[in-house]
């Protein structure tokens, strides 16, 4: 038991994972990825479109099969459980897509939606109890209880968003997996949400692995950043570190392109990142050469 | 007429019912149903097929005559108190016989509609949903009995069973589950890579509980859709029968001998094929109707906007509506100095049969020549709408009142025919998201030399170098190889450039970007922004930014305007407002941007969200977020008023505040 | 390309081997067989039994198939067994008409549906309400109801049109477009309305989407929007609702052809069928299916130049 307190909550250890287009040929998106997130952590991963970010997320709740390499979920193997314990682990990993439109039923209530994780784990619990976690959940994203009653299609995109982080929160999850979960907001609403992600982290307990292609929001909530390019993580390091001093070229540009809001800040950072574009350009050619 | 009438008391929505229940889901299936009794041409229809069911059933006991008893005294006699609807060449009276021929009619469309949903479905939503290895032979199947030829084999069938109508109507129904499976199964795989379906996954439900809470619900209406247009292609094909006489046996009608008989008599009277021609053809539109309902209820939509109707112009709201009225005169700009000046811009859209709703008001700014404008604001305040407007693109009955002018002339009001000429060589524009801005099925290349050589009228080939140009011009690498590619082969950023190299297609002189960069990474977002930023400079474009992020309007801008719900709350020099906001949202918006904030502390952010169209307070529209309002903030509307030059702000307090000391 | 086209001639083959068996087993199923239909009730048990031997009906269906299906692939369909004709003979004699009705109808289908689909999705307002309610009649009114209407305004009241008969167009092109002119009518009305119907529901989807209004926006001549850009975007759901309509326009040619005595192979089939003429049933019916698959080939081939993504990936 003391054991697993010290072990990582998650260890994902040399991941590869491959996909099949439709004629049946073998394309690698993720190459020999290893990384670990403790408990009450959060760990941000972070690349641009395509890097293989999110294959990494299907991979640990499950939804795509690892090529090669092992999961590790609280010292257990998790690379290839059964359906059925797969099943149960969702009561443990939880996950927050980014398309707020998609991810909600939308001729399912608030409430179904909510209570759906809560039906189908552990002892049956009675419809008072049910609506009871339900109602939880909401107040803990800030919205109203009442709320269960309504349509997807009445909330705007925050909303939804609050509303997919509480079907996320409502088993207690000890992971969230949360797959570029704040892109699609406003700036504004992005940092409504962050908060609240942070709130859970500190009273719940929840661990995070944070997806996203923004190097200039994760910092605010991520301890550590692991960086993917095409599909292989070139850094990784505690978040400060990474934001003082970026070591690998990419990381360095993407660090330069998240524009601030400010004008003298932001003539510097674009000066900033076209050296870096280039030099990143410059650190790439080479690596192109041989890969071909 | 007179059937439907009579047969009214008992007819009600249960019909349908029996249907839809073994769909599943109750609600998505109510919704349905209501939608089938609340349309008049579905609720007629099924009150029409209830009637002819009723009557059919219960011909023996309503019925007038027989089917077969014959009135030699009044053959192919018309319509008369004896005989409502006549009589045929044997004198039989035809409303009877339309009643008992019914009941075969019926029955026969009852089998085949039933066999090819139940098959069709239930083989459609396995295939779709198991995917398993047989679901590419299942798929062959269904590819070779929609391949055959229905009637010629009907043919053979009956020569074989000797007119066996179950069994004619039976193979009729296998035939047609060919195409109710493809649909079910192609419906099925539709939902099942919805991403709800994934999260459900990842709740922990399993693949029965999948299919029966997320999947069935949302095939049920199909169920009904597909029972419809099955029905009322099998009732021709069973009258079709009729009409060759393989399906009831003389005497006894059918709908179908029914029209067989009147066609041998219509050289002396028309009249006996008037009531079984009319009675098929309701029957037919009944179940196509309350098919187009169902297909309705289910996607949705009205009319779309694409094409959008022509918008109509208004005189400008009364002067008490909210300030708009007073504004042009407020502002200090000179109009004649700039290249687009708008001015008390309303635009509304019809919400119901009604009413309406508006979507932005009074709505006054301009963009000089050479000049970038950022028009800031969060999702839902109206800058989407304000952009197209300027362009003539609106919704179907739009409604638009004040002054666009361009250069000399006054948008507003200008003809489409007019207003067309000055997209793309004028104004030229650049949408949100790059990967569906193209043209799906045409070579990128192909898509700008068109639009080159509609605006410079050259030729073809002159057309082809001036796109391969133009791609240069936006960075594309080798443009000779790009301009072969398809949409589809391009990533998100190269999509963009695309775009841009379209709308400089006609040399504009003005640029509008709606959120050009918001679905692109951050990496590709300052390539594009430079891009944007660049070509300005190098042609001298006046240029409209729409965004929501302070960070792209500190990067391009030479001037902001702020927008919340539908108004313009702030108008200033990015220098001012970046230095010193004066109104308290601009000042806000700019704090819950999470790039400049300091790391480790909690994350500045404005609570609540903006007021959608229709629920506006009167007061201050931000008076509910704002950290400095006061009683007088919500007691009348606020007016953008001038402070300092070339800056104008709607805050009654703005005087008085600085932004950035307390909150 | 190839591989899409390889498999819709690999799904033709069994297509025509199970419609060939199929018809060939129902029919050998007929009360009383071959030899009695072409000794007539006449015969005694004597003489049916010796010709059914004669003509191989006693052995066990997979052989006679195997038989009949053996001559088939050299091109003999048999004989008929009333008129002594050969069938593929009597096949070629009807195909004409057949394939002139139809394949008149197709286009007007194709080009009316098309076209009232596009006016009524791009207009909208008062002309899409009279296009709708056009094809609501169409889809209403049966082809052969709309034809015994036709003869008895245009052919009985007006004598505008010949009552029935059909000419080659070998022999008279323009009697062969008056012959053909009712028929044609009956038989598409209906399809124009089911083309226009989902003609107008594509259009609709494409014009909703952003790619149109940023065209639009940048100065694309409306006709270039909806005929090149929209209209090809729709196509494949188009062309789909085209080939479920070529199906059907064959079954309707049935009813069409006997009601205006066009001497093809609709009306061949019927009458087949009536005398349970076996050989001839199955080589209209075969030949039916070819047509389908024909029609097939030609859809998958369209589906591919007008939908660039299942080329190029
Ligand atoms: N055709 C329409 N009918 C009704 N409401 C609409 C229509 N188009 C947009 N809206 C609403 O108008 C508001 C402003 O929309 P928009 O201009 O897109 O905002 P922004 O671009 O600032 O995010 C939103 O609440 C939106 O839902
Ligand atoms: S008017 Fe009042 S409520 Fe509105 S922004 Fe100014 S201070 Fe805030
Ligand atoms: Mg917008």
């Amino acid at each position: 038991m003391q054991m697993t307190d010290a072990a990582p909550l998650l260890a994902v250890e040399d991941l590869s994972v491959d996909y099949h287009d439709r004629r049946g040929a073998k394309f690698r998106a993720v190459e020999g990825v290893s990384f670990e997130i403790a408990r009450g952590e959060t760990l941000g991963l972070v690349g641009e479109s395509g890097s293989g970010k999110s294959t990494i997320g299907k991979a640990i709740l499950g939804l795509v099969p690892a090529a090669g390499g092992r999961l590790r979920f609280d010292g257990e193997d998790i690379t290839r459980c059964s359906a059925r314990r797969r099943r149960q682990l969702t009561a443990e990993i939880q996950v927050v897509f980014q398309d707020p439109y998609g991810s909600l039923n939308p001729v399912r209530s608030i409430g179904s939606t909510l209570a759906e994780p809560l039906n189908v784990h552990g002892p049956k619990l009675a419809t008072g109890e049910v609506r009871a976690r339900v109602a939880e959940a909401l107040r803990l994203v800030s919205l109203s209880p009442d709320v269960a009653e309504r349509l997807p299609g009445e909330f705007s995109g925050g909303q939804r968003q609050r509303i997919a982080i509480a079907r996320a929160l409502v088993l207690r999850p000890r992971l969230i997996v949360c797959d570029e979960a704040v892109s699609s907001l406003d700036l504004s609403v992005q940092a409504q949400v962050l908060n609240l992600l942070e709130d859970f982290r500190d009273q719940l307990g929840v661990s995070y692995l944070f997806i996203t292609h923004d190097l200039g929001v994760v910092h605010h909530i991520a301890s550590r950043l692991a960086v993917l390019y095409r599909g292989r993580l070139v850094e990784m390091d505690a978040t400060d570190r990474i934001w003082d001093r970026p070591q690998h070229p990419y990381t360095a540009m993407l660090q330069a392109a998240a524009p601030v809001p400010d004008p003298r800040l932001q003539a510097e950072r674009r000066a900033a990142f076209s050296l870096r574009h280039s030099a990143f350009l410059a650190a790439q050619a080479p690596t192109e050469a041989s890969r071909v | 007429m007179g059937i439907a009438e009579r047969a009214k008391p008992e007819t009600d929505p249960g019909d349908a019912a029996p249907l839809a229940s073994d769909a599943g889901s109750r609600g998505a299936q109510r919704g349905l149903l209501r939608a089938l009794l609340r349309r008049p041409a579905s609720l007629l229809s099924l009150i029409w097929l209830s009637a002819v069911v009723v009557l059919a059933l219960g011909a023996g006991v309503i019925a007038p005559y027989g089917s077969a008893d014959e009135d030699l005294l009044h053959t192919l006699s018309g319509p008369s108190s004896n005989h409502l609807l006549g009589t045929d060449n044997l004198g039989r009276d035809i409303l009877s016989r339309l009643m008992f021929g019914g009941r075969v009619t019926l029955a026969g469309v009852l089998i085949a509609t039933l066999t090819a949903l139940v098959l069709g479905s239930v083989i459609g939503l396995l295939a779709g949903y198991l995917r398993v290895a047989i679901d590419s032979v299942l798929s062959a199947i269904a590819d070779i009995l929609m391949s055959i030829p229905v009637l010629v084999v009907l043919l053979s069938v009956a020569a074989v069973t000797s007119r066996n109508t179950t069994v004619l109507m039976l193979t009729v129904g296998v035939l047609f589950s060919a195409s109710v499976f493809r649909i079910f199964r192609a419906a099925t795989l539709e939902v099942r890579q919805e991403l709800f379906v994934t999260a459900a996954r990842t709740s922990g439900l399993g693949d029965l509980a999948i299919l029966r809470r997320h999947i069935l619900p949302r095939l049920g209406s199909l169920l009904i859709i597909q029972g419809a247009i099955v029905a009322s292609v099998t009732l021709v094909i069973q009258v079709g029968l009729g009409f060759l006489s393989i399906d009831a046996r003389p005497p006894a009608p059918s709908w179908g001998n029914m029209v067989a008989t009147a066609s041998q008599t219509i050289s002396t009277t028309i009249w006996p094929l008037i009531p079984p021609a009319v009675v098929i053809g309701l029957t037919v539109l009944a179940f196509s109707a309350i098919g187009d309902v169902a297909q309705q209820s289910r996607t949705g939509r009205g009319r779309p906007v694409g094409l959008g109707g022509s918008m109509r112009l208004v005189p400008p709201p009364v002067a008490d509506d909210l300030g708009a009225a007073g504004e042009g005169s407020t502002r200090p700009t000179d109009p004649a100095a700039s290249l687009l000046s708008i001015r008390a811009l309303s635009v509304s859209v019809p919400a119901s049969a009604s009413a309406r709703l508006t979507l932005v008001q009074g709505i006054s700014f301009d963009v000089g020549p050479g000049e970038v404008v950022g028009l800031v604001g969060e999702s839902g305040a109206g800058k989407s709408i304000t952009a197209r407007t300027i362009l003539g693109i609106v919704a179907e009955g739009a409604e638009v009142s004040g002054s666009i002018r361009f250069k000399d002339t006054e948008l507003l009001g200008l003809p489409e025919k007019e207003l067309a000429k000055f997209r793309g060589t004028e104004i030229a524009f650049v949408g949100q998201d790059p990967a569906v801005s193209l043209s799906p099925t045409h070579r990128i290349g192909a898509q700008i030399a068109e639009i080159v050589r509609f605006h410079r009228g050259v030729t073809r080939a002159e057309a082809r170098a001036l796109a391969l140009d133009l791609l240069d011009q936006v960075r594309i690498p080798d443009p000779k190889a790009a301009a072969r590619l398809y949409p589809h082969q391009i990533s998100g950023g190269m999509a963009q450039r695309v775009v841009i190299a379209l709308a400089l297609a006609g040399d504009p002189k003005m640029l509008i970007a709606d959120e050009p960069t918001t679905a692109l990474d951050v990496s590709v977002q300052m390539q594009i922004l430079g891009l944007l930023k660049g070509l300005q400079k190098e042609r001298s474009l006046g240029m409209l930014i729409v965004t929501h992020d302070w960070g792209v309007v500190a990067d391009v801008c030479d001037r902001a305007v702020v927008m919340y719900a539908g108004q313009v709350v702030e108008d200033a020099s990015v220098a001012d407002i970046f230095e010193r906001p004066l109104h308290p949202y601009s000042s806000a918006l700019r704090s819950a941007d999470p790039h400049l904030q300091s790391v480790g502390e909690r994350l500045r952010v404005i609570e609540g969200q903006v007021p959608a169209p229709g629920t506006w307070p009167s007061g201050c529209r931000f008076a509910e977020r704002c950290a400095k309002a006061v009683e007088a903030c919500r007691a009348a509307p606020v007016e953008l008023e001038s402070r300092g030059p070339a800056r104008l702000v709607r805050c009654i307090r703005a005087g008085e505040l600085d932004m950035d000391a307390d909150d | 390309m190839i591989r899409l086209i390889a498999r819709r001639l690999l799904v033709s083959v069994p297509l025509l081997g199970v419609v060939s068996f199929v018809t060939f087993v129902l029919v050998s199923l007929t009360p009383g067989n071959a030899a009695y239909t072409v000794l007539g009730a006449s015969a005694t048990k004597a003489q049916i039994a010796s010709l059914s031997r004669q003509m191989g009906l006693n052995k066990p269906l997979v052989v006679q198939y195997g038989t009949w299906l053996g001559h088939a692939l050299q091109g003999d369909l048999g004989r008929s067994l009333i008129t002594g004709q050969p069938v593929t003979q009597a096949l070629g004699q009807q195909l004409g008409p057949t394939l002139s009705l139809v394949l008149l109808s197709l286009l007007v289908t194709a080009v009316g549906g098309v076209l009232l689909g596009v006016w009524s999705a791009v207009r909208g307002g008062r002309l899409a309400r009279v296009i709708d309610s056009v094809s609501f009649v169409g889809i209403a009114v049966p082809s052969f109801i709309l034809a015994i209407i036709l003869i008895s305004l245009f052919v009985l009241k007006v004598h505008a049109f010949p009552a029935s008969g059909y000419v080659p167009i070998s022999q008279s092109p323009l009697e062969w477009i008056r012959s053909l002119i009712l028929p044609v009518v009956a038989l598409s009305f209906g399809g124009v309305g089911i083309v226009a119907k989902q003609t107008r529901a594509a259009m609709e989807d494409v014009l909703a989407r952003e790619f149109v209004v940023v065209m639009r926006a940048n100065g694309y001549p409306r006709r270039s929007i909806v005929y090149r850009h929209a209209l090809k975007a729709a196509a494949v759901r188009v062309l789909s609702v085209l080939g479920v309509t070529f199906v059907g326009l064959l079954t309707g040619a049935v009813l069409i052809e006997s009601i205006f005595s066009i001497p093809g192979l609709g009306s061949l089939a019927v009458q087949a069928s009536a005398q349970s003429d076996i050989p001839l049933v199955i080589g209209v019916t075969v030949t039916f299916t070819l047509l389908v698959v024909g029609a097939n080939l030609l859809l998958d081939i369209a589906y591919m130049a007008l939908n660039p993504q299942i080329i190029h990936r």
